[in-house]
């Protein structure tokens, strides 16, 4: 992939960090336009929106820095949600229900969350080796297992809510861990999905399994001729997408004591709304770039615009034109900055200003 | 990138075509293969599956679908993978031909191909010059889109029998239309709403409808552009490889344009029939056909690398998504069950499919 | 160079764009306070003599203001704010989920959620009135149903001078929890909330409870579990007025036919409300209705139009009844399949009064709908807050008017809301 030529250019290297600065002008504007945006409950009230989007978009981000697609992350959420609610009823009432005490609740929900990223781990997989082994088209295998897992998802749930009858875990799960302003929006939640980022960031930056997935995402032949396995990159991380996006639809369903088979079907789905994220935070969509904690200060700036202008009487249009815009420009900066790029393909700057020189001293010459 | 495996793997292809026959076949008629196979399965569905009323009704039911995929089509054949802002395309054209229809059926009808157009030929220009990922701008273009005709409409729909002054409040050209004209409200709409809402109800032979018929011209059409013309041969050249095709001196550029440009036009086709079947113009119309094109496309053989399949394949892939709903539903199989399995049968096809191309050497990963 | 006055210009564009989406709300931002101090001024300009005679007016003015009532009309000419009849409520069985399919008692905790239960203890109303109390009405989604619903809210709370926020979510839930944070932050007098799901709504009306702030649910049935926390519901009665569209339509053709249901999105408590409910309801009282099918293709033309075809080529003669939970694009696309096969001795009935719906009564597409109206749906939620700013106990639900619309009274109900 042509990449900023001028690496060290200040233009370039604000360009990679963009997403701060997007951030930074919404938090100002907002800052004027709704003094309510900063107070305590409604940054609560926003950082607990992000949290689903964010920790589905971190395997997104992945399966996109390889040079894939995943369409299919939708469906698995809410098969993630509706799964682990569903073995929670089962497993809960197998350990003796209410009469089984805090040590039925604890076992039952571990072992509902482990069916739950079994599930989106399976799914994951399957596109995963469909994709890498099979080597069918990832945008294809992906449409293909949105419909299936949808189906898979309305049969398990038999189109039903499925819903829980002990709160014991979403008030663990939601409550401040110090109910001071302005920090009471860390709960355990909150926690959990800060180190999801925090594991997945390190792996991609700091470790050689990182590095080798950028490279099959830049250029999958030269990843190959320098001995990666290309196909385990791909493969793992399809199934890290399954994992990350069964996990958060599992942690929402918690949240909501409830898992609704049908989530994401009005309204922005979850699926564009991350991919909306991944991108405007700066992962490439042929691969080879990207960053997971960039994504999730995506998934932050957009929902911060949607806080601002459902609290100022703005309605879906508003939000869905905004996010196109955002989208859009993004996008098309990028194109352009690269398409400028193209013109000077095979231009030779220094062979040039020779050139000149020499016409210069020509003409000097021919002058005296 | 994606067209390298492609060139080292062909070398070798003689020699795996003999040894692979059915792979020939499926690759040539996977999507024929399937629908013979799925005929034998519906003769036990139902003693009237083979009655020419059942064909019809599958064909009537896909129609929309299939003027939608033979514009897409002629994206995915020039290697830019789908376009996502069919469904406001189509959603916006119902709404404008709403609109015009107050000055007959004609303008209402080119005044949407026309909004098409314009919205093709943007996408085109942005994406055929710039290169963006054809994805992701046009769903940028969709969620723009979305927010214009919400914004416009301010939450309403709109009626074409019915207009009061405040309908002359909200809208795109109603507005202007209302500024323009002041006998605007004189129109005798109820007369010009039954001929738009006609549109749907128009029947030759007293069976078949006008849409089905409409989108067999379309395919026909598309068709005839696609294998038999110039523009045709260029889009095959692009879509196999742009930069092959802008060095052999096409105009990469205005191949992709018009490539977008078909494909929303024919979204808006669709866009005004759908329309003319609800009755009323919306923001909502045309949900979920831009994955539903692409399943349909894919399905019929053609291939996201590009410059491969053809409008045959498409049409075959539009027909076998009518008939397994159609047979599942004649065997009482639940809409949940429905979902699963022609998930997994696209799944199955795509899977041999890309099988047997490799096999022939004509890898596309 | 040029890249970098491209990136600014580009900046400033999307700054420009903000500030001005701003700058248009931010007058809104202003009208509100203006707003609030006339409401607060209102009373003490009334009767300016001290503070407890101040609220005893403000509670007389309300409760002259309930006397009005029957005067305020929706944009179809029906009374907005007066109650619809209630109904019985039966027993509550044991366990209603494993009773059989056919059972009627197998919906009740849809069908009469919160009717027998037991409330946690009420937020206790302060009865000074209900003039100047701040409303915050959240919705489902941006439908044009929805666009009538808040506008019948409004109707009702300018008639009753109280003051209304609507918010919308769209339709997604995460971002419906995200209104309900923020409206328990706003710290209004009362929530309405409609809730996107039944079961998951009961968290939600716990977190405002938990807030303690009094909640209304209106338009959709929350779960039996949610009601504990919620002072009273205000909703169309689907369950009643689909038993009364299934005797009417049960009667036209003697009480024996076969019959095909199109659901609503699976799962809510329309699917069983327009589906279950009379599946039930017909194996109870009229036998010889016989269940055949039911599909969900969801709100298309086309996808209903290919479904209702199938039908008629599986079943032939033996379909009758076809049972539709929407009458737009589902009535649409069925009428037309009926057309097509030539088949217009099968008698198709609908839920709701579109344009749509109303129009295929005329013309004969539609045998029967349902009278939901959907300002009324908005204005009585707002009604019943005011009873209980005005210090009356509420019953745990209040019905929306009901009627079946048939070619004879079609006139009646138009011009159609929505």
């Amino acid at each position: 992939m042509l990449k900023n030529i001028n690496r060290n250019n200040l233009i370039s290297k604000g360009n990679d960090n963009r997403i701060y600065v997007f951030l930074a002008i919404v938090f100002i504007v907002l800052a004027f336009a709704y003094p309510a945006f900063f107070s305590s409950p409604n940054i609560k009230a926003l950082t607990t929106t992000c949290l689903l989007p964010i920790l589905a978009s971190i395997g997104f981000t992945y399966v996109m820095i390889g040079g894939n697609f995943d369409l299919s992350i939708g469906s698995v959420i809410n098969a993630g949600s509706v799964v682990c609610m569903g073995q929670f009823n089962q497993f809960f009432r197998g350990f003796g229900g209410d009469a089984g005490g805090t040590g039925a609740l604890v076992g039952a929900w571990a072992l509902a969350f482990v069916c739950a990223i079994a599930i989106g781990v399976g799914i994951g997989a399957l596109n995963g080796f469909l994709v890498a082994k099979v080597k069918v088209h990832s945008f294809i295998v992906t449409i293909g297992m949105l419909t299936a897992v949808s189906g898979f998802v309305y049969t398990y749930s038999n189109g039903n809510t499925i819903s829980v009858n002990s709160y014991a875990l979403v008030d663990v799960i939601d409550k401040s861990v110090v109910s001071l302003p302005y920090i009471e929006m860390i709960t355990p939640r909150f926690l959990v999905m800060v180190a999801v980022v925090a594991i997945f960031e390190f792996v991609l930056v700091k470790t050689r399994w990182g590095y080798d997935l950028f490279m099959v995402g830049s250029n999958k032949e030269s990843a190959f001729q320098a001995g990666i396995n290309t196909e385990k990159k791909v493969f793992l991380s399809f199934v890290i997408s399954g994992f990350t996006a069964a996990i958060s639809g599992a942690l929402f369903a918690v949240s909501m004591n409830a898992a609704v088979p049908n989530y994401g079907e009005r309204g922005i789905a979850p699926l564009m709304m991350v991919l909306a994220s991944t991108i405007i935070g700066g992962t490439v969509m042929t691969g080879g770039s990207g960053s997971v904690v960039k994504t999730a200060f995506a998934v932050l700036t957009i929902q911060s615009i949607f806080n601002g202008l459902i609290s100022m009487g703005m309605g879906f249009d508003a939000q869905v034109l905004s996010a196109g815009v955002l989208l859009g420009a993004v996008v098309f900066y990028e194109s352009f900055s690269l398409y400028r790029q193209s013109l000077r393909k095979g231009e030779r700057p220094a062979l040039l200003k020779e050139a000149a020189e020499l016409r210069r001293g020509l003409s000097a010459g021919s002058g005296t | 990138m994606l067209h390298i495996n492609a060139v080292d793997s062909g070398a070798n292809a003689p020699a795996s075509i003999k040894k692979s026959s059915f792979s020939t076949i499926a690759n040539r008629f996977g999507v024929f293969l399937m629908i013979g196979a799925l005929f034998i399965v519906g003769a036990f569905a139902s003693p009237q599956f083979f009655s020419a009323s059942n064909f019809l009704n599958i064909l009537s039911a896909v129609s929309i679908l299939g003027m939608v995929a033979a514009g897409v089509a002629f994206v995915i054949y020039c290697g830019k993978y789908g376009d996502m802002s069919v469904p406001m395309v189509m959603a916006i054209s119902g709404v404008i031909s709403v609109e015009l229809m107050r000055y007959g059926l004609v303008p209402a009808i080119c005044g949407a191909v026309a909004t098409g157009a314009v919205i093709g030929c943007v996408n085109g220009v942005v994406i055929g010059k710039l290169k963006v990922n054809a994805i992701i701008w046009t769903l940028a273009m969709n969620f723009i889109l979305e927010g214009l005709v919400r914004w416009s409409y301010k939450g309403e729909q709109i009626y074409p029998d019915m207009a009061t002054e405040s309908t002359y409040q909200t809208g795109f050209l109603l507005p202007l239309m209302h500024s323009l004209d002041s006998h605007i409200m004189e129109i005798d709409l109820v007369k010009r709403a039954e001929a738009f809402n006609g549109l749907a109800q128009t029947y030759f032979f007293g069976r078949i409808p006008l849409m089905l018929v409409v989108m067999v011209c379309v395919m026909a059409a598309c068709y005839f552009v696609m294998s038999k013309t110039a523009y045709g041969n260029q889009l095959k050249v692009v879509g196999s490889s742009y930069d092959v095709g802008n060095m052999s001196g096409i105009r990469a550029t205005s191949v992709v344009m018009g490539a977008f440009m078909v494909s929303s036009i024919c979204a808006s086709l669709a866009g005004v029939f759908i329309t003319s079947i609800n009755k009323v113009g919306a923001f909502y119309v045309g949900q979920g056909y831009d994955f539903q094109a692409v399943t349909a496309i894919i399905l019929g053989g053609m291939s996201l690398a590009g410059g491969r399949g053809s409008i045959i394949g498409v049409f075959g892939g539009v027909f076998l998504m009518g008939l397994i709903s159609n047979i599942l539903t004649l065997f009482g199989v639940g809409t949940f069950t429905q979902k699963m399995i022609s998930g997994a049968i696209f799944i199955v096809v795509v899977a041999v499919n890309a099988r047997s191309l490799r096999k022939l050497g004509r890898d596309d990963a | 160079m040029k890249k970098k006055l491209f990136l600014i210009a580009a900046l400033c564009i999307v700054m420009a764009a903000t500030m001005s989406l701003a700058a248009c709300s931010g007058g809104g931002q202003e009208e509100a306070p203006a707003d609030d101090t006339a409401t607060t001024e209102e009373p003490a300009a009334t009767d300016t003599t001290d503070e407890p005679a101040a609220t005893e007016s403000n509670l007389d003015a309300s409760k002259a203001l309930m006397a009005s009532l029957e005067s305020v009309k929706g944009s179809d000419g029906q009374p907005l704010l007066i109650y619809g009849e209630a109904r019985e409520v039966p027993e509550k069985p044991a366990d209603p989920d494993a009773l059989p399919e056919d059972d009627p008692l197998k919906y009740w905790n849809i069908e009469y959620a919160g009717r027998q239960t037991e409330k946690a203890e009420e937020i206790k109303s302060p009865a000074d009135g209900c003039i100047g109390k701040k409303i915050i009405a959240i919705g489902q989604s941006e439908h044009p149903y929805w666009t009538a619903v808040f506008n019948g809210a409004k109707t009702a709370a300018d008639a009753l001078q109280m003051e209304l926020t609507t918010w919308n979510p769209n339709g997604d839930l995460n971002q419906q929890n995200q209104l309900i944070d923020k409206a328990i932050a706003e710290k209004p007098d009362i929530i309405m909330l409609s809730p996107l799901d039944a079961k998951a709504s009961a968290q939600q009306f716990k977190k405002i409870y938990d807030a303690g702030i009094p909640a209304i649910a209106y338009n959709m049935v929350p779960s039996d579990e949610a009601m504990r926390y919620v002072l009273a519901l205000t909703a169309p009665d689907d369950f009643g007025q689909f038993k009364k569209l299934g005797e009417y339509v049960a009667e036209a053709v003697g009480g024996k036919a076969g019959v095909c249901y199109m659901t609503h999105l699976p799962g809510g408590s329309p699917y069983f409300a327009r589906y279950s409910n009379v599946r039930a309801f017909y194996a109870e009282n009229y036998p010889d209705m016989k269940y055949l099918d039911h599909q969900s293709p969801g709100f298309e033309a086309p996808k209903a139009k290919q479904v209702v075809a199938d039908w008629i080529t599986k079943y032939g003669d033996q379909l009758n009844v076809i049972v539709l939970s929407d009458d737009s694009a589902q009535a649409e696309g069925c009428a037309q399949a009926i057309r097509e096969a030539g088949r217009d001795d099968i008698k198709v009935v609908a839920a709701g009064n579109s344009k749509v719906g109303m129009d295929l009564v005329k013309s004969g597409g539609l045998f029967a709908i349902t009278y939901q109206s959907a300002e009324a749906d908005g204005a009585i939620a707002v009604r019943a807050a005011a009873e209980y700013f005005n210090g009356e106990t509420l019953e745990p639900c209040y019905y929306l008017p009901q009627a079946i619309i048939t070619k004879d009274n079609v006139a009646d109900y138009e011009p159609a809301q929505w």
